[in-house]
C-alpha cells in the first residue's frame, strides 16, 4: 500500500512528539519536494461577519423601534404564537452566523 | 389586545446591559456543559423586576434556537448522538408532563409556598448528590491523567438484553431502550421543576449509559432544542414570552454558546465534569440557604425576621453569580491553556517542516 503525504506527516508528528526530531525530519524529506511545505492559509470571513452584522444590528434596531408593536403581536396567543417562535429562529439564524463568523474573524476556531 | 406594559419591563439601558451579560455567561456555560444556563438567567430576570412566569418563558424561548445552534457546531464536531439525544428527549417530554402534575398537585394541596420548599428541596438533594458525584469523579479522573473510563454500573447496564436493544453510533454504546427511558422522564420531571434537567440528563447519559462527558453534554443539547421548542409553544399559547428579553438574550448566548462548543474541543473530558460539579455544587448553596425561610412559611419552623430573610435572599442571589462566574473563568482559563498548547504544538510541527 502506498504512503500518502497524510501519513508521512502523521508518523512525522507522532516521532517529533517522541523527540526523535531527526527521523521526523527524514519521513517529510521526500513528501516535501517541490511542493511549499506551508499549509494553505485560510483566509478570514470578514465579508461574511460584517454582512450577518449588519443584517443582525438592523433587525434589533428594527424590534426597538417598534417594540410595543411587536411584544403585542407576540403576546395575542393562539395561531399568534408562531410569531414569537419563528422571530426566535430567525434570529438564531441570523445572529447565529454572524457570531459564528466572527469568531472565525478573531482565530477562535475548534481544534481539528 | 392586551396592554403588555402591565406584564413587561420598561427596557433601560442598565436592564439591557444586564440581559447581555448574563445571556453571555449563560450562553458560554450550555455550550460548555451541554446545560446550565436556565437556572441562573430565570432568577436574575426577575431581580431585574420580570414576573415569574414572563422570566421563565421568555427564558425558554431564547433557549431553544441557542440549544439548536449549538447542537449543530457540537454535531460538526461529531460530538452529538442525534439518535441518543432524540430517543431521550422523546422521553423526557413524557417527564415533563409528568413534572407539571406534581408541581399542580403541590401548589393545590400545600400552596405557593410549599412548592417553594418542593423546588429548592429538589435542588438542594439533586445538585448535592449529582455534583458531589461527578467532582468526585473529575478528581479522580485528574490524578489518573485526565482519561476517562466507562464506569462499572455503565458496563453492567450495557450487558442487559432486554429487546429493543439501540445501538447509538457517535456514542458508541449499545444499550436497551428500557434503561435510556428512566433517564429521560427524569431529566423531563427535573427540567420541569428547576428547568434544568440536564443535571440529570448528563450525568445519567455519562454514568448509566456509559457515554463521554463532551458526548453526553452535546447530545443533551439535543434534548434542550425539543424541549424548549415543545415548551415554548406552550407558553406562547398562552401569550406570556416577551419576546424582546428573549432576544436580547440570544444577542450575546449565540455567541457565549459558540465559544463554549468549542471550548470543549481543546480541555480534556474531566474539565468538563469539573466545570459541570463546580456549577451545580455553588447552585446548591444558592438553593439551600433559601429552605429555612421556606419552612418559616410553611409552619414547620419559627418566623423569621424580614432582615434575616433579605440576607439569605442577597446570599442566594450572590452564590448564582458566584457560580457563573466562576463557571465562565475554568472554561476561559483551560480555553486559552487548550489553544496555547495546540499553537505550540502546530509551530513545532512546521518547524519539522522547514528544519
Amino acid at each position: 500500500m502506498e504512503t500518502t503525504q497524510f501519513d508521512k506527516t502523521m508518523m512525522a508528528v507522532a516521532f517529533a512528539e517522541a523527540g526523535e526530531h531527526d527521523t521526523a525530519k527524514e519521513m517529510l524529506k521526500g513528501g516535501a519536494k517541490g511542493k511549499s511545505a506551508h499549509a494553505p492559509v485560510k483566509s478570514k470571513p470578514y465579508f461574511k461577519a460584517l454582512l450577518f452584522g449588519a443584517v443582525s444590528i438592523s433587525c434589533y434596531v428594527l424590534l426597538f423601534s417598534n417594540e410595543r408593536k411587536v411584544t403585542d403581536l407576540c403576546t395575542l396567543g393562539g395561531i399568534n404564537t408562531m410569531y414569537p417562535v419563528l422571530m426566535a429562529f430567525f434570529f438564531s439564524f441570523i445572529h447565529g452566523a454572524f457570531a459564528s463568523n466572527l469568531l472565525g474573524c478573531l482565530g477562535l476556531e475548534a481544534k481539528k | 389586545m392586551k396592554d403588555v406594559s402591565v406584564m413587561f419591563i420598561g427596557m433601560t439601558l442598565t436592564k439591557l446591559l444586564s440581559l447581555l451579560a448574563i445571556g453571555a455567561v449563560g450562553g458560554l456555560l450550555s455550550g460548555f456543559i451541554g446545560s446550565g444556563g436556565a437556572f441562573v438567567m430565570t432568577p436574575a430576570m426577575m431581580s431585574l423586576g420580570v414576573p415569574g412566569a414572563v422570566a421563565v418563558a421568555s427564558n425558554m424561548c431564547h433557549k431553544f434556537p441557542k440549544a439548536m445552534v449549538s447542537a449543530y457546531k457540537r454535531w460538526k464536531y461529531c460530538q452529538a448522538d442525534i439518535k441518543l439525544g432524540l430517543v431521550m428527549a422523546a422521553t423526557a417530554i413524557i417527564g415533563v408532563q409528568i413534572g407539571c402534575m406534581i408541581q399542580k398537585y403541590i401548589l393545590q394541596a400545600f400552596g405557593g409556598a410549599g412548592s417553594n420548599l418542593y423546588i429548592s428541596a429538589v435542588f438542594m438533594v439533586v445538585l448535592v448528590f449529582v455534583g458531589g458525584y461527578v467532582f468526585y469523579d473529575a478528581y479522580k479522573l485528574a490524578k489518573g491523567g485526565g482519561e476517562a473510563v466507562v464506569g462499572r454500573l455503565a458496563l453492567r447496564m450495557q450487558k442487559i438484553n432486554i429487546p429493543p436493544m439501540i445501538h447509538f453510533k457517535t456514542a458508541n454504546i449499545t444499550i436497551s431502550a428500557w434503561i435510556t427511558i428512566p433517564i429521560g422522564v427524569l431529566t423531563g420531571i427535573l427540567a420541569a421543576t428547576i428547568a434544568v434537567g440536564g443535571f440529570v440528563g448528563v450525568p445519567g447519559m455519562i454514568y448509566v449509559l456509559g457515554v463521554s462527558a463532551v458526548v453526553a453534554s452535546a447530545t443533551e443539547l439535543i434534548i434542550a432544542f425539543v424541549m424548549g421548542a415543545w415548551g415554548s409553544v406552550q407558553w406562547g399559547l398562552s401569550g406570556l414570552i416577551d419576546i424582546r428579553l428573549s432576544l436580547l438574550l440570544l444577542a450575546t448566548s449565540l455567541i457565549g454558546v459558540q465559544l463554549g462548543a468549542l471550548g470543549t474541543t481543546y480541555v480534556k473530558d474531566y474539565i468538563i465534569k469539573v466545570v459541570m460539579a463546580t456549577t451545580m455544587l455553588i447552585v446548591a448553596v444558592s438553593r439551600g440557604v433559601m429552605v429555612p425561610g421556606y419552612l418559616a412559611d410553611v409552619g414547620l419552623i419559627t418566623p423569621i425576621n424580614a432582615d434575616t430573610l433579605v440576607l439569605f435572599e442577597r446570599i442566594s442571589y450572590s452564590s448564582l453569580l458566584l457560580a457563573l462566574g466562576s463557571a465562565a473563568l475554568i472554561i476561559v482559563v483551560a480555553m486559552i491553556k487548550g489553544m496555547t498548547a495546540d499553537r505550540r504544538a502546530k509551530k513545532t510541527l512546521a518547524g519539522v517542516h522547514h528544519g
